[in-house]
């Protein structure tokens, strides 16, 4: 087991690496391999000035986002389903994605030319407040059951969502553009959005990574953890926190990209193994994988036009994930 | 003086505004194996929640080891005590040996790996628990009792002084139940693990426990030794059963026979029965079923039928075992058929001793109480031992309008009674 | 944990400090060549319909390298590249090493990233008739076409003095804008078409709204029994047939039209063609 776990995060790796580079070379311009090789370099040759900056200036700096956000939800997802012991959780599930879906949509409709800079930190915020609330309200004396969180969760989602329905239907005008963000997508990846979000991934991931034996026990619910010497009130708190970060961090750029953080942690589960000191580190290739793999063909397969990449990564994840467990349970 | 291991000192514990514990004193030896059983409702698991440092007692300490257990961290704590749980689902696929490597996670630093010494920990308590040869098999794939054996096991690899167990094998067969509680009895025994478990099956408490507290709405009822404990005044006044206590027939233990609680009726309708070896004791469950008094004889002491009549409460006219019924008891006989609604005739032979018995269903029948005989006419013969007395004897009651009948017209005539009983009452 | 805490702390400082920092010296790779006025526009991609009309009836088509997949007009825009349709493909723009990107109102996003790397954006956010008139000739200037430009502004005026002339004294006629027949979505002020209607004679029964976008009930189109339905989608029959149409005014005298939603919608040249139009389909005794 624990071999086999090492083999398939080499594999994992490669993946990653393989994706990445084909990812960077293919793109709506057509721009040779060996040229891409050349410029990646830093070589200089008599090639369009254009591909230098379509190479540095968009795709690699999109194919390194998409990398980062897929990572991000991915690990985030892991984290919740092992908090909530529910495996239909996902980065989403208590407010983060309706909460960040409202800032982004005060921040397209509310603030006129200037709306598009607003909207990653309102979605920030909007995310951080709705998860906040949904704590609170689920807050009972010192602990926070599952269920109360979940619930809330649903009733806090479920209100926002309505508020973000209302400003739709009340600022047409604009609706094109909260659908597209609500779809999600790497459209306005840049350095400087890449290098916004990068810590978020990197501190959430190492805090995740620190907690991974609680989250291990965590798996067979909160008394046997407390029995384990889990302190779970303290973990929990701290862990859905730095989830929401992570997601807010993700989605405040990308808008709301879904399946990669419900899909990939049940996906590397069934590859490598439930121990989060394996899982984590799986997810975040993992996902990183997908995501760069999804976004690659949703700028090629319709080129000039993009496919929202939530599609794409539905249409492949959900049909590898059901080979899988299909799989073991035909080898069982 | 042996060691106490751990007090608990005055604790009170409340869900909301419900007390579950009230005041609650116990104290807990080194090397005990203390069971606490008590009905539902009583509060065994609020306490056992109590002393895992899991629910904060509103008022009282639990002290283990001369510390206070909510002002220690949960890790402190969990290398000293290990709880073993109802059999849970487990839902992701670890392989044995890393379950059971997890109880070494309160001795290990954040990123510190598994050393060799938690390797062998671990890998001494999955043999403890005979769990070895699963080491990679997956949680997923084993059976209840297999899985919980795993998690002794994992408990083990904590290095615990002290176990305690949530009704532990609840959700096992009786094989397994003993498996498990055999395991913990033999660590209790060989290395002085405490164990503190709270246990719903009085005979399995009696059999495993050397101390047993019983409570009842959140006191102790008793407490001290299964003997002084299990009493049928303690078990009637904490679960409201009868029972019947007598000795373990292998072990030095009480053994607890729970009787069926009665379900009395407020008209109070009775049918006697004429039984004897064995033949009445499922007539008389359908009898006691519908709330029907029942009152039985004449029968002989000992008789199994008379067992089972006696543990029902029914009315019982015997004689000692092997003695003959005398014109005395036929008497007493007659006086009790006459105030019952129905007086039955299970499928009984008859001999000389108990001939008496059929004379006097002839006499009441003549009185107008109506009489049935269990099973079939033809066949009187066969069961007859008197050389052809009770045959004759019963074709004058048939003569007199008693019948024969089956189990499901009998039932019928029971159902009968208790309706007009009913309508009677109104 | 208290310890934890500090450490997570100060990582955290470190990170967001590490960015601020690159922030600070963004990739940002210096502007093309030559400002606006040294250096003629020689390639250009429009990021909206309107836009392309404007730089084409500027004579600027041949200049014209990149549209969106909505501009439809005129025909020779439509052989140009495209650059995308809600969303503005980032590669394919710079493939086209434009000296010039003109987007609209909503796009100010995508301007600035292209303003990164070095391509001047210009952004037209015309709020009415006047408005148009001034992105093009604002467009006229940069393109070095401004007499052209103001030809068209002129004819443009013309054409809308030609309209006022015409309906002096009419009756104002009452107007329901239909956009889309399954939610009724209608326009109200803030809007080009409530303007041209305005402007035409008409009164929009959404007047009184205060969104430029509104759904109305059938209940309030048949109290406003309006005179005239303008569609700018076909689906006459489909409209006519709902409940409680059959007593509204406009179905009953037949004036329920179907006009060409881009020639009412788009800022643009043909913003005047747009007026004419329904200033003939409400005042059809007017225009002989």
């Amino acid at each position: 087991m624990k071999k086999r776990s090492g083999f398939v995060l080499v594999v994992l790796v490669a993946l990653l690496a393989v994706s990445c580079v084909i990812a960077v070379s293919r793109g709506s311009v057509h721009i040779p391999w060996r040229t891409s090789l050349l410029i990646l370099f830093g070589e200089r040759g008599d090639w369009p000035a254009s591909y230098e900056r379509i190479l540095l200036g968009v795709r690699v700096p999109r194919v390194l986002m998409a990398a980062v956000v897929g990572g991000s939800l991915s690990v985030a997802g892991v984290s919740f389903q092992a908090l909530l012991q529910n495996p239909m959780a996902d980065p989403y599930i208590i407010g983060v994605s309706a909460g960040a879906a409202l800032g982004a949509t005060v921040g397209i409709i509310g603030f006129g030319s200037l709306g598009f800079k607003l909207v990653p930190p309102l979605a920030f915020l909007g995310a951080l407040g709705a998860m906040t609330t949904v704590y609170v309200l689920a807050k009972r004396g010192p602990r926070v059951p599952v269920v109360p969180l979940l619930l809330s969760g649903v009733a806090v989602s479920a209100f926002l969502s309505a508020v973000v329905s209302l400003l739709m239907v009340t600022h047409r005008e604009r609706l094109d553009r909260v659908v597209f963000w609500l779809m999600g997508g790497l459209t306005g990846a840049s350095w400087e959005r890449l290098l916004s979000i990068l810590p978020y991934t990197i501190v959430g991931f190492c805090i995740m990574y620190y907690f991974s034996k609680d989250l291990n026990a965590l798996l067979f619910g909160e008394e046997q953890a407390a029995h384990l010497g889990v302190e779970v009130e303290k973990v929990k708190a701290i862990l859905l926190f730095t989830s929401t970060l992570v997601t807010a961090a993700a989605v405040s750029v990308t808008g709301l990209i879904g399946f990669v953080g419900l899909i990939v942690p049940h996906l590397m589960r069934l590859l490598t193994s439930p121990d989060h000191r394996i899982l984590l580190p799986a997810a975040a290739l993992g996902g990183a994988s997908l995501l760069v793999v999804s976004d690659m063909l949703s700028r090629t397969l319709l080129s000039p036009a993009e496919i929202p990449v939530g599609i794409l990564t539905a249409m492949m994840g959900g049909p590898f994930f059901l080979y899988l467990l299909y799989r073991r349970k035909g080898g069982m | 003086m042996a060691q106490v291991d751990i007090l608990i000192d005055g604790v009170v514990c409340s869900y909301g505004s419900h007390l579950v514990i009230s005041g609650l004193s116990l104290q807990v030896k080194r090397g005990d194996f203390l069971g606490i059983i008590g009905p539902n409702g009583s509060g065994k698991t609020t306490l056992l929640r109590t002393i895992a440092r899991v629910l904060e007692p509103s008022a009282g300490r639990v002290v283990f080891m001369g510390k206070d257990v909510y002002k220690m961290s949960a890790r402190e704590l969990a290398r000293k005590m290990a709880v073993l749980g109802q059999e849970h689902s487990a839902e992701y696929d670890f392989t044995v040996h890393e379950v059971v490597l997890m109880g070494r996670t309160p001795h290990l630093g954040r990123f510190q790996g598994e050393r060799q010494h938690d390797l062998e920990v671990a890998e001494h308590a999955m043999r403890v628990t005979n769990v070895l040869h699963l080491k990679d098999r997956l949680i997923t794939e084993l059976s209840g009792g297999e899985r919980q054996r795993v998690m002794i096991a994992r408990a083990l690899a904590q290095e615990p002084e002290v176990l305690l167990l949530d009704e532990p094998t609840a959700y096992l067969d009786v094989g397994h139940q003993t498996e498990i509680l055999t395991i913990i009895r033999r660590l209790n025994a060989t290395s002085q693990l405490t164990v503190i478990g709270v246990f719903h099956d009085l005979n399995l408490a009696s059999e495993y426990c050397d101390k047993l507290v019983l409570l009842d709405r959140g006191r102790i009822r008793a407490m001290g030794d299964p003997f002084s404990v299990l009493t049928t005044e303690n078990i009637s006044a904490a679960y409201g059963s009868t029972a019947v206590v007598s000795r373990h027939p292998f072990l030095p233990k009480p053994h607890v026979l729970v009787l069926p609680r009665r379900v009395e009726r407020a008209g109070g309708e009775r049918v006697h029965l004429v039984a004897g070896g064995g033949s009445g004791s499922a007539l008389m469950e359908r009898i006691s079923l519908r709330g029907l008094s029942l009152s039985v004889g004449v029968i002989n002491e000992g008789d199994s039928d008379w067992l089972t009549a006696r543990s029902l409460g029914a009315r019982i006219i015997s004689v000692p075992a092997f003695a003959p019924v005398t014109v005395r008891e036929a008497e007493e006989l007659e006086a009790i058929m006459i105030g019952a609604k129905l007086v039955a005739v299970a499928e009984v032979p008859f001999g000389h001793g108990n001939l008496l018995n059929l004379r006097a269903c002839l006499r009441i029948s003549e009185r107008g109480i109506p009489v049935v005989c269990m099973g079939d006419a033809s066949k009187v013969a066969e069961r007859d031992y008197t050389g052809g007395s009770a045959t004759k004897l019963f074709s004058e009651l048939q003569e007199r309008g008693t019948r024969f009948v089956q189990a499901a017209e009998f039932d019928a005539l029971l159902d009968w009674i208790v309706a007009e009983g009913e309508r009677d009452a109104r | 944990m208290k310890r934890f805490i500090k450490v997570l702390l100060i990582t955290c400082t470190i990170a967001l400090g590490l960015t601020g920092c690159l922030r600070g010296s963004k990739l940002q790779i210096p502007p093309a060549a030559g400002d606006s006025g040294a250096k003629k526009i020689e390639r250009i991609v429009s990021m909206a319909p309107s836009n392309t009309e404007i730089i084409c009836a500027l004579g600027a088509a041949d200049r014209l390298v990149g549209v969106t997949a909505f501009c439809n007009y005129p025909e020779e825009a439509t052989l140009k590249q495209k650059i995308g349709d809600f969303q503005i493909n980032r590669e394919k723009v710079l493939e086209l090493e434009p000296d010039l990107v003109v987007g609209i109102s909503g796009q100010e996003g995508v301007a600035e990233e292209l303003e990164q790397h070095g391509i001047r954006t210009i952004i037209l956010n015309p709020a009415d008739f006047d408005g148009t008139l001034a992105s093009i000739l604002e467009m006229g200037e940069v393109l070095g076409a401004s007499d052209r430009a103001v030809q068209i502004v002129e004819n443009m005026k013309a054409k809308r003095d030609e309209v006022r002339t015409a309906i002096v004294g009419a009756e104002p006629v009452s107007v329901l804008v239909v956009l889309d027949v399954e939610g009724l979505w209608t326009v109200g002020p803030g809007t080009f078409l409530h303007e041209l209607i305005e402007d035409a004679g008409g009164r929009n029964i959404a007047a009184s709204a205060n969104a430029p976008y509104l759904q109305l009930s059938i209940e309030t189109i048949v109290a406003e029994n309006p005179d005239v339905i303008i569609m700018t989608l076909p689906g006459k029959e489909e409209l006519m047939s709902k409940p409680g149409f059959d007593r509204v005014k406009a179905v009953i005298d037949g004036r329920v039209l179907e006009v060409n939603a881009d020639v009412v919608s788009r800022p643009g040249p043909r913003l005047a063609d747009g007026l004419y139009e329904i200033a003939r389909v409400l005042h059809p005794d007017r225009f002989r």
